[in-house]
């Protein structure tokens, strides 16, 4: 047993030499700029630039932290997005910009270096990035002046298909004219489901009554009601002057008018017999039902 | 008494009761409304409380009631350092030099008094009013060790509605104590206010009342009369129950669909009519019925009478209370207005 025990802790400990060096060779490398893209393009006010920096990296990984942040840089340019993403050993930082340089004539303008950080690589942890230049081109022609620019005509709206939103828009109409149609019918304002105007339904209402044994207090009340629903208030003897000055298509039926309260008065307060009174109403039912009209 | 006696008895008595409104009338003109508010009150056994500017006639008016009415009358100012006792007697030194005590306004007359009109009520102390409390609920005061009654007396009030320093609010069991409570106002025609600017009739007011026929009620008989008017005059079923919406309604007026512009209905009301109250509207009603001519109650006489009867019974929370004359007005109105009968 211990002719074996030798040996093989030399083998194992020969191993740990040999991955411990072998760790210590690959931190020995430094992170590396590897590109930076660089722009021909000449950019004027608004454009999105995208700027893309590759760095090689053996085996570390980009602090966060070092990563510029999106918002305003300086007067003329924002950060609008960073994204990083890696592949094998290299780390590509993709940095959107949106610049608004107004410049009158061509010029050359910079995106700030950048110092990116990684961790777990040898050497120094920074990776410095140049500026990158940028060129700008004014957006009115050189040599123009501001109140001779002529202005580009909007352009118009991307056509879109409409077949997926028809069902959409078709229930959201629906459901619209319901809610209307519930609040006018709410409000009273929709005349056909209001029902027969109150003299006429109150005609139809004391027609039934023509059989029945006493029919006077019943009729008044029909006719009571039907006045009240007209004046939208209870109407009595004594306000029909008023009533009428408020409803002047019953003017020519005050006589009656007056004949009904005054019946009503002995049938009701005094409790007098009921003799006369269903013709009376029958009667004043029937004119006020030519003569009234719907309320705006 | 037989019904046709009592017919006839009725029917003289309320000529007179015309005649005796025409009379007012003539020293105080424009003011018809609230004569026959007074006129209603005689004949129903209750008692007036006045509200109104200074100057519009208010004490003219109830001296011609009290002129044609019969009987004495006595006037008291309220003041804040007025004492019970200074309605029942007063002491001074005679003429000898010797302490004597005379009765005060209220015992002054005896029996005989009618009308008792204490100005600016609430300028007095509450000690004040519980007298006249006493005096409105019971005709009657304790005074050297005895009681004195006074049958015929009918209590008329004003109140200072333009002050607030030096003035004690009515509570609200006294101010149920009257049966009714009346706006005198300056009458609006233009010609009636010439004439009260230009007619040197007007300007005179002791000779002025001096011409109105006195006595025209016989004031000691009114007492016998008044239960008759009201056993006279009948109340139908359909009337009862238009009363009964009608004091409803001034408790909950919400459920009877009344509603006013910008007010909380659920929260207007601390409390409606009282039961006393609705009893007093329809006491003066019934007189209204029998002044009109007829024996049975109609919903114009507790229209008549409504606002008078109800106003003041008719308490606010206190949010609203601030704007309780304009509110008032409103919602005695919308009642009526949504109340129905039959």
């Amino acid at each position: 047993m211990r002719k074996f025990t030798l040996p093989l802790a030399s083998m194992l400990a020969i191993v740990a030499a040999a991955a411990w060096l072998t760790s210590m060779s690959d931190r020995a490398v430094p992170a590396r700029l590897e590109s930076q893209d660089g722009h021909t393009v000449t950019h004027t006010m608004g454009d999105l630039i995208v700027r893309d920096v590759v760095v090689s990296v053996h085996g570390g990984r980009i602090d966060p932290a070092s990563l510029p942040a999106p918002g305003p840089i300086n007067e003329w340019a924002e950060i609008r997005k960073v994204e990083t993403d890696s592949a094998g050993e290299r780390t590509r930082v993709r940095i959107t910009y949106q610049v608004f340089h107004g410049v009158r004539g061509p010029e050359t303008a910079e995106l700030p270096p950048l110092r990116l950080r990684f961790s777990g690589t040898g050497g120094s942890p920074d990776v410095e990035v140049p500026p990158l230049p940028v060129s700008f081109m004014p957006l009115i022609p050189p040599g123009i002046p501001d109140e001779k620019v002529m202005i580009r005509t909007t352009r118009p709206a991307e056509p879109r298909p409409f077949a997926p939103y028809g069902p959409w828009l078709g229930l959201g109409l629906a459901l619209g004219a319901g809610a209307g149609f519930y609040l006018l019918w709410l409000r009273g304002l929709l005349p056909i489901l209001a029902g027969p105007l109150p003299f006429r339904r109150a005609s139809r209402e004391l027609r039934r009554l023509a059989n029945q044994p006493l029919p006077g207090r019943p009729a008044c009340l029909i006719l009571h009601r039907a006045l009240n629903e007209t004046a939208g208030e209870a109407v009595f003897g004594d306000d029909l002057e008023a009533f009428l000055a408020r409803h002047p298509e019953f003017i020519g039926l005050r006589g009656l008018l007056s004949e009904f309260f005054a019946a009503s008065r002995r049938l009701f307060f005094a409790e007098d017999s009921d003799d006369g009174v269903y013709p009376l109403c029958l009667k004043l039912a029937h004119l006020a039902q030519r003569l009234e009209r719907r309320r705006s | 008494m037989s019904a046709d006696l009592k017919q006839s008895r009725l029917a003289d008595w309320r000529q007179r009761a015309l005649a005796f409104e025409r009379e007012v009338g003539k020293a105080v003109i424009g003011l018809e409304r609230p004569i026959r508010h007074i006129l209603i009150a005689v004949f129903a056994r209750g008692h007036v409380m006045l509200e109104g500017d200074v100057g519009v006639g208010k004490t003219t008016l109830l001296r011609a009631v009290a002129r044609c009415l019969g009987g004495a009358y006595e006037r008291v100012e309220g003041t804040i350092d007025l004492m019970p006792n200074d309605l029942v007697y007063h002491t001074y030194i005679n003429e000898l030099g010797k302490p004597q005590v005379e009765p005060g306004p209220v015992l002054k007359h005896g029996e005989e008094l009618s009308v008792f009109f204490f100005n600016e009520v609430n300028r007095a102390r509450p000690q004040v009013h519980s007298l006249l409390l006493r005096i409105m609920a019971e005709h009657a005061v304790s005074a050297f060790n005895r009681e004195h009654f006074f049958p015929y007396l009918q209590v008329f009030a004003d109140r200072n509605r333009v002050e607030k320093e030096e003035t004690f609010e009515i509570p609200s069991a006294a101010r149920d104590r009257f049966m009714m409570e009346l706006h005198v106002e300056t009458p609006a025609d233009p010609s009636l206010r010439r004439a009260l600017m230009f007619d040197p009739k007007f300007h005179d007011v002791d000779r002025l009342l001096d011409t109105l026929t006195p006595g025209i009620l016989p004031y000691r008989e009114i007492p016998q009369i008044a239960p008759v008017i009201q056993q006279s005059v009948t109340a139908s079923e359909t009337l009862q129950q238009y009363a009964l919406d009608l004091w409803e309604a001034t408790r909950r007026p919400a459920d009877y669909g009344v509603k006013l512009e910008g007010i909380d209905m659920d929260r207007l009301i601390l409390a409606g009519a009282s039961a006393r109250g609705v009893s007093m509207m329809m006491r003066a009603a019934r007189v209204a019925a029998w002044l009109d001519g007829r024996d049975y109650l109609v919903p114009e006489d507790i229209h008549d009478v409504f606002r008078e009867t109800i106003g003041h019974r008719v308490f606010f929370n206190p949010v609203y209370e601030l704007r309780r004359t304009a509110l008032i007005d409103e919602l005695l109105h919308a009642i009526r207005q949504k109340v129905a009968a039959p």
